[in-house]
């Protein structure tokens, strides 16, 4: 609604994007062929899932394939997270909403992947996150309470952590607040809100606490990044929520170009 | 009756779970009864309606039978009146000789004799003057004790005195007075009888109540009227019996034993005393022993009647009552002892006595012989009920289109019962497309037994259909495995999301008939892998569980208890160790079947081409062997050279052989290895298919629980069969649209299940030689080119299967 500008042409650069992303993995899978017998895939014959036995650098070897040729019920996450796979830094090209999309599927699908791979954060800082290390759940001079039990609780920072992922996405599976991935229900949206309100603690606290884990993780995912932006261009999280400091000027001027299209909007 | 308690006796099962089908089964089966009792009600009714008419026409009949008696007496004293005074006037010299009584007194006496004889006739007819009967009784039997003399004197004395036109006259006239009566209060129930559904047909509840008062179905009646039986219509008729037997007996007490030697008194005396008593209480106390008693009677009494009419004259005066008794009893008898041809003379009757009230109870007969139909029709509609639950339990029919029969039949019944309501007539028309229905019902049913037959399953005992029962909805990615726990109602799941994460299936699984779509949250998430997981294992021996990963890894951790909540605080001591070997992807995990004292092996298999096999007890280093392709013998090779054969895709150990273990390669090859020695036993006869791509790999290979068979699925949508001994392809065949991506063989070692990347599910019956399907559906959504990513069934309990798949859910599904 908001947005119907930027998204469309942030879809045409993505376009251009996607095709040269397809043609490179098609030249990668053409290098790698001459290794693996004489197994030369074609575009449409390629199977799109990774057989048993499938060596670790040949996982996901699929071209990419344009949203609109995606027929399964899981288009859009098949598709973000092929986008994902192929440069999880290109941040502008992951969060545009793609053409003729509705916008809270697409934001529904972030966060799902974002819960996803917040699972392997919690991994990384699971053997310094301990309840020894890490008694209270603390982020900055904040201190949080954990929500996922009927009375809110004070839990330990990893049990915060894995609480609030484990309630994040059961809330996201939960058949009765989304009960479809092609729209979201006008009393869903209000969800995102809350569970971008709790992820962001989750990153919080890995960036006062455990920063050398957050760095090594943002500098392999662009996670935190990617969550930052799609909640500022959402509107997920409000402004002075945000207690992280943003990282480098790119991030400042990013900050300003949202901020300048929230504004239009606003304008219009 | 007995197809209708079993049917009715596991309602209350269902009941206590309050699933919607449980609940809606309920409801359909206590709308039915209610239904049915209604049918019976309205039976009932039309049935007191009957009765009431024949009452009504009864009483009308006793109220002329009474004014035309109550003339005749008059006139007949009148006459008796004249002739005494006649005689008075005419032979006065010749006095009275037994009795020096004034011939005043034998007058009175005479007049109360025939009193006696006539009037408790009308008197307990309309029961109005039954005062008099029992004044009238008294005086006889004060009177007949020394009446000895009497019957001998006063007979001889006053016969000539009684007109014996009159006399024959009005005895014909009691007679058929009496036939018409007994005729009434017989054939009346005997009509309704005959429309009436025979016994057995009627519900177990009303027969067993029938039946403590009752000995046949014409007995029904007695049972339905009891006050009105003995009050209204039985008494009349039992006083005007026992008047005349008594007297009779009073008469002829000290002549049996002398004229008749056969009869025994004590017969009599025993027939003789409920009758004088209350014979209405002994026609429904006495009925065992009533019948023949009554007959005895009966014809004690006309033996009597005829020795006593060829003995003396007043005789004749004695026996019409006695006769009109002795048939009355007899009717009686009938009635009792179900025997209609006894009754020549009702039959002669009937069109006479039967228009009256036929007319009448024409419309209630043809109600009563249309809902018993319909009746019928119900009995008959549970009995295809119960016979398509036989069937269901037979055949697997699934328990919807059950239902959805029973609803279309229940439908059309409601339908029947509405319009039944408004007109009866109409009814009959509607139990006869009422009846068509069930035809077809039964054709359809005969339908699904048909295809059930043809489904192939040969097992008479095979067990019903599963059917989806819990949706498990947390993970975030694709489901590529799951394990059962072997003995509690517990699941894990191993997703792309890099989490494992374990279900307790216990309250799930408890809570009533109806699939759960919903919310239930895994008692614990196991984290640790920084890829997706690909296989997962539960090793109750250790209370431990393991995962495989892309990340190169297997982990260890312990497994939660089963009461553990979602959201408890975090046990560090979950985690227990990771298994670093492998270079590369690790594809399947599997533990071996038996764990041993201190030791429990668990294989491995990577996408870096080997094979390891780790101990997962020993306090050392777990990876206790490792080899290739090629088995130990290449061990000397490069890395490099192992990473140009072809890798392992799945393994299993032999349950049959527990030296021995199967894995199957990406060449489509099956390698037979020595556990202990890791030499290949035997390679399978299995890459004759194999085309020198991917696209003919194995996807998953699996062992025979119990026989020597592998079984091994493809990415070319093959199963195939290969006996372990020599390696030969037994069977093969094209099972799935796309490719097979797992398979498992239930316990008991007759079912393959195989899950395919088309997402479909299907059971095979591996038992029979053709190896049909026996069932299949739609396990889960497709994302990407993967479907269903695992099968699994649990490895001890029966009934339960689950399934995980690419739209990140596992499903459970139950049978039953």
């Amino acid at each position: 609604m908001m947005l119907t500008e930027t998204p469309e042409q942030e879809a045409s650069k993505h376009a251009k994007n996607s095709s040269v992303h397809q043609d490179s993995s098609k030249a990668n899978d053409s290098n790698h062929s001459t290794a693996a017998d004489n197994h030369v895939p074609t575009a449409g014959a390629h199977p799109l899932r990774n057989l048993p036995g499938t060596k670790d650098e040949k996982l996901y070897q699929w071209p990419q394939r344009s949203l609109e040729s995606i027929e399964s019920a899981f288009a859009l996450r098949e598709y973000l997270q092929a986008l994902i796979r192929q440069d999880p830094h290109n941040l502008d090209l992951l969060i545009a909403l793609p053409a003729g999309q509705d916008e809270h599927s697409w934001l529904y699908e972030h966060l799902c992947q974002i819960c996803l791979e917040l699972n392997y954060l919690i991994v990384h800082l699971e053997p310094e996150c301990t309840p020894e290390a890490c008694p209270e759940m603390r982020a900055e001079e904040w201190k949080y309470f954990c929500a996922t039990h009927p009375t809110p609780r004070e839990c330990c920072a990893i049990d915060y952590l894995t609480h609030t992922l484990d309630g994040a996405s059961a809330l996201l599976n939960n058949v009765k607040v989304f009960p479809s991935r092609i729209c979201v229900p006008e009393g869903s949206v209000k969800n995102f809100q809350n569970i971008a309100r709790r992820l962001y603690r989750i990153f919080a606290h890995a960036y006062f606490h455990h920063r050398d884990i957050f760095d090594a993780f943002e500098a392999e995912t662009s996670l935190y990044e990617r969550f930052l932006r799609l909640s500022r261009t959402r509107q997920l999280i409000t402004e002075k929520l945000i207690i992280i400091p943003g990282q480098s000027n790119e991030d400042d001027t990013t900050h300003a170009s949202t901020k300048q299209i929230m504004a239009r909007s606003r304008d219009e | 009756m007995n197809q209708f308690q079993s049917f009715s006796q596991p309602q209350p099962l269902p009941v206590s779970e309050y699933a919607f089908p449980g609940v809606l089964q309920f409801l359909q089966s206590e709308w039915r009864r209610f239904e049915r009792d209604r049918n019976e009600w309205d039976i009932e009714k039309a049935e007191m309606k009957a009765r009431i008419a024949f009452l009504e026409g009864e009483k009308r009949g006793v109220d002329n039978i009474k004014i035309d008696l109550m003339k005749r007496v008059k006139m007949l004293e009148y006459a008796l009146r004249q002739e005494r005074s006649k005689y008075v006037e005419s032979k006065d010299s010749n006095a009275v000789s037994a009795p020096s009584q004034s011939p005043s007194g034998g007058v009175t006496r005479v007049e109360i004799l025939s009193q006696k004889l006539h009037i408790p006739m009308s008197s307990s007819a309309n029961g109005v003057t039954g005062q008099v009967n029992n004044k009238g009784m008294n005086r006889l039997s004060t009177y007949s004790n020394p009446g000895q003399n009497m019957s001998q004197v006063s007979p001889t004395s006053s016969t000539p005195a009684f007109d014996p036109i009159g006399r024959a006259k009005s005895r014909e006239f009691l007679r058929i007075c009496l036939q018409e009566i007994s005729y009434l209060t017989s054939s009346v129930p005997q009509s309704i009888a005959v429309t009436m559904p025979p016994a057995p047909s009627r519900l177990a509840r009303n027969e067993a109540d029938r039946r403590s008062a009752a000995v046949g179905a014409r007995n029904r009646r007695s049972d339905f009227f009891p006050a009105n039986q003995s009050a209204v219509a039985p008494p009349p008729l039992n006083r005007a019996n026992s008047v005349p037997v008594s007297t009779l007996q009073s008469f002829s007490a000290p002549k049996p034993s002398a004229l008749t030697q056969p009869l025994d008194p004590a017969d009599v005396g025993i027939a003789g005393a409920p009758v004088e008593d209350k014979i209405e209480d002994a026609t429904l106390r006495q009925f065992p022993s009533k019948p023949r008693s009554i007959v005895a009677e009966g014809l004690t009494n006309t033996t009597i009647a005829a020795k006593t009419a060829s003995k003396s004259a007043p005789a004749p005066l004695v026996t019409p009552p006695s006769n009109g008794a002795k048939q009355e009893q007899e009717k009686a008898a009938s009635d009792e002892s179900d025997n209609v041809d006894e009754e020549p003379i009702t039959v002669m009757h009937s069109p006479l006595s039967g228009e009256q009230w036929h007319a009448q109870l024409q419309k209630a007969g043809q109600q009563l012989s249309q809902q018993s139909k319909s009746k019928k029709t119900g009995t008959k509609v549970e009995d295809e009920v119960q016979l398509s639950k036989d069937v269901q339990d037979k055949f697997n029919i699934s328990s919807e289109r059950l239902n959805k029969m029973v609803k279309d039949w229940d439908k059309s019944k409601q339908d029947g019962g509405v319009v039944g309501q408004k007109s009866i007539r109409k009814k009959k028309g509607k139990d006869s497309a009422m009846l068509d229905e069930l035809a077809s019902l039964s054709v359809t049913e005969d339908d699904v037994a048909d295809v059930g037959s043809k489904d192939g399953e040969p097992l008479s005992d095979e067990p019903p259909r599963w059917r989806p029962k819990i949706t498990l909805r947390r993970h975030m990615d694709t489901v590529r495995s799951i394990a059962f726990h072997p003995t509690n109602k517990s699941i894990l799941s191993g997703s792309d999301d890099g989490t494992m994460k374990y279900w307790n299936l216990e309250s799930s699984l408890k809570e009533g008939k109806r699939p759960l779509n919903g919310e239930v949250d895994p008692i614990h998430t196991y984290r640790g892998h920084t890829k997706a997981v690909t296989a997962v294992v539960i090793s109750a021996d250790q209370n431990k569980c393991f995962s495989a990963s892309l990340d190169s890894t297997v982990r260890s951790y312990k497994l939660a208890p089963m009461n553990k909540e979602t959201y408890a605080p975090l046990d560090p001591s979950m985690t227990l160790s990771t298994y670093i070997g492998h270079t590369d992807a690790v594809w399947d995990i599997r533990l071996f079947p038996l764990s041993i004292s201190s030791s429990q092996l668990l294989g491995s298999i990577s996408a870096d081409g080997s094979l390891k096999i780790w101990d997962t007890e020993t306090k050392g280093s777990p990876l206790k062997s490792s080899w290739g392709y090629n088995g130990v013998e290449s061990k000397s090779a490069t890395t490099n050279a192992l990473s140009q054969l072809p890798v392992p895709t799945s393994l299993d150990f032999c349950p049959t052989d527990l030296k021995k273990m199967v894995v199957s390669y990406t060449n489509s090859v099956i390698k037979l290895f020595d556990i202990e020695t890791g030499k290949v036993i035997l390679t399978f006869k299995s890459d004759e298919s194999y085309d020198g791509t991917p696209a003919t790999q194995i996807n998953k290979v699996i062992c025979h629980p119990t026989l020597p068979i592998v079984v091994s699925g493809h990415e070319d949508r093959y199963i195939r069969f290969f006996d372990l001994n020599s390696g030969a392809c037994t069977f093969s065949m094209l099972s799935h649209l796309d490719a097979v991506s797992s398979l498992d063989i239930d316990p008991a070692g007759l079912v393959l299940c195989s899950g395919g990347h088309d997402s479909s599910v299907r059971l095979w019956d591996i038992a029979s030689s053709t190896r049909p399907c026996v069932q299949e559906f739609t396990g889960h959504r497709r994302k990407g080119d993967e479907g269903v990513c695992a099968v699994q069934y649990h490895p001890t309990l029966p009934n339960l299967l689950a399934t995980g798949g690419a739209d990140s859910i596992v499903k459970v599904y139950t049978r039953s």
